[in-house]
């Protein structure tokens, strides 16, 4: 094993709140004992999670549409693959449409957000898988 | 009639028209930046809205998502609060244009009274005294300019009829100096402010900052609230500000405050407004208006007992003001000290985590902000976290009272001007008072900051 791949486990080890594990290969075995990892961690990262989201954001104010409100046809399914700048969602203020586009290539999954809903800048609209 | 404001602000004062509204019964939308969520006004409003990312240019200055958020919050009026959008009478216009209530003045006014050129006209012809100058904006022709500064004598002043805030202003001191001084500021004026256009004042040596107060309503009445003296300044802005201005005879504050009264009349201006006086050797003279609520508005609120924003609320809702000029009494003194999240020394922003907010409180005490523990101050906008006001009997009581308030006040974790202000109520010149707008200044040229963390403000 070599130290890279071992700070790697200790990380993943951090990230899931394990305390101890206990690795064993044919002729190598290995036991990493975690000290006080928990504590600060959840807190610090709670936040974060919110500023982390990578999934599909609405550009502006408006009302969300599933459907495109011309065609009266969804704009995207879950579950559809999509391209970075894809039309994903449309929102509507008054007579304007404004496009919601994805961010990174992915696959898109379940609306977060109800047809219709009210929606401010930056509101997570899709995740982004 | 509106029921529903959205207050298209942030910090302290979106704070202070949410309290409004609820005093008043109707209901808050708060429309905020990214970087804003975790402001205390969004925590309380009915509703909250994110009209875009930190950078004000494309949220508190996002003319067309604000008024998109109004529309689909339900909200029946917009509150600029000050700063941002409240004097752009493009923003005015275009929530005129929705159909929804422009918590403020006119387009029209905001636009005549912005442009400085033609609010000076306004209020020459309006009856309000302004410092000799110009005739409107200079001419192109060199000969003529000479003799403009020549009958108004030197020094002068060029302004920018665009700028404001200090911006945008040359002095000349003697003739030769004169017309590179113009140039250089028609070319700044342009740049900065898309307006070419400048003109010339004579320049006041020594004048004090003095404020007139006013509301006025769309039923034709017009009162003034008393003066505020704002002189204490550093750079243009004010820090503390109070109210009534020390020396100055009641008898000729209410000969302006008449006059500026009257002059909302001749204008069609409606709404809460400021008229700004230079004051030297005993006479006024107006340099400009704004057309919104002021920073130091409590000021005014602590001696006459009036709710400002209340009545700004009022006015827009088509009320008729519930109180007449006689009905105004000047009740004590009070000050306004404004609290920076800045070092008190070398006036650095420092905004970042407020472990813990300990406000002061006691009689006469009364604080503006939006500040609570572990509230976070962004660096994105103004460094402005809190006022501390003082209100007393006498002069004396009030400044007494600050200078508690002020060793009383706690926000661990940022830098805060504070203890400038705690030098400040014991310095000699604040306490005799009637000080002039270079007071501050002279006092950190003469070392008042020295040998205390920086003097490189």
């Amino acid at each position: 094993m070599t130290v890279e791949e071992l700070e790697r486990l200790a990380g993943w080890c951090v990230s899931a709140g394990i305390g101890e594990i206990e690795v064993s290969e044919a002729g190598f075995s290995l036991r990493l004992h975690m000290q006080s990892v928990v504590p600060s961690t959840p807190a610090a990262e709670a936040p974060k999670a919110e500023t982390v989201f990578k999934g599909v954001r609405a550009p502006g104010v408006g009302v969300f549409r599933l459907d495109h409100p011309t065609t009266g046809r969804p704009v995207a399914d879950p579950g559809q693959v999509v391209r970075k700048g894809e039309t994903v969602g449309v929102l509507q203020v008054g007579p304007c449409l404004k496009a919601v586009l994805a961010p990174v290539d992915g696959v898109l999954g379940a609306a977060l957000i109800e047809d219709g809903a009210v929606v401010g800048y930056g509101t997570p609209l899709y995740e982004l898988v | 009639m509106f029921d529903t404001v959205l207050i298209a602000n942030r910090g302290e004062i979106a704070l202070r028209i949410l309290r409004a509204c609820r005093d008043l019964g109707l209901k808050t939308v708060a429309a905020h930046s990214e970087a804003d969520a975790s402001l205390r006004h969004v925590a309380l409003a009915d509703r909250a809205i994110c009209i875009g990312p930190a950078a004000a240019t494309e949220s508190y200055l996002n003319i067309a998502e604000i008024i998109a958020a109004a529309q689909l919050t339900g909200a029946g009026a917009i509150h600029p609060g000050y700063g941002f959008l409240s004097e752009n009478a493009a923003f005015a216009e275009a929530v005129e244009n929705a159909g929804l209530a422009f918590i403020g003045p006119s387009a029209a006014a905001i636009r005549t009274l912005g442009d400085k050129v033609s609010a000076k006209r306004t209020m020459i012809a309006a009856g309000v005294p302004c410092v000799a100058g110009s005739e409107g904006a200079l001419p192109q022709d060199e000969q003529a300019v000479r003799a403009i500064a020549e009958a108004i004598g030197y020094p002068v002043i060029v302004k920018a009829a665009g700028g404001g805030g200090g911006r945008g202003m040359r002095i000349v001191r003697e003739q030769r100096a004169l017309l590179e001084a113009v140039s250089m500021a028609v070319k700044e004026a342009d740049r900065a402010f898309g307006n070419p256009q400048v003109y010339l004042e004579k320049f006041l040596e020594h004048p004090r900052h003095i404020e007139i107060q006013i509301l006025a309503d769309k039923h034709g009445k017009a009162v003034w609230l008393g003066e505020r003296d704002c002189s204490m300044q550093r750079r243009h802005q004010k820090i503390i500000e109070e109210a009534p201005a020390p020396g100055i005879a009641r008898e000729a504050i209410a000969e302006i405050g008449e006059l500026c009264a009257h002059a909302c009349l001749t204008i069609g201006y409606t709404g809460a407004g400021t008229f700004e006086f230079l004051y030297e050797d005993g006479r006024f003279s107006f340099i400009e208006m704004n057309t919104r609520v002021q920073v130091e508005h409590p000021v005014t609120e602590l001696v006459t007992g009036i709710d400002i924003v209340r009545e700004q609320i009022r006015i827009a809702r088509g009320e008729a003001l519930s109180f007449s000029q006689e009905d105004i009494r000047i009740q004590g003194h009070a000050v306004e000290c404004r609290i920076n999240a800045e070092d008190p020394y070398s006036f650095r922003p420092h905004p970042g985590r407020v472990e813990r907010w300990t406000p002061p409180g006691g009689p006469g005490i009364r604080v503006e902000s939006h500040l609570y523990s572990g509230y976070t101050v962004p660096p994105h906008y103004d460094s402005l976290v809190a006022k501390l006001l003082a209100h007393g009997a006498t002069r004396a009581e009030a400044i007494r009272r600050m200078s508690g308030a002020l060793g009383e006040m706690e926000a661990v974790g940022i830098a805060t001007n504070a203890p400038l202000h705690g030098l400040l109520m014991e310095e000699p010149g604040f306490a005799a008072g009637g000080f002039d707008i270079h007071h501050l200044e002279r006092l950190i040229e003469g070392g008042l900051l020295q040998g205390r963390g920086g003097d490189d403000g």
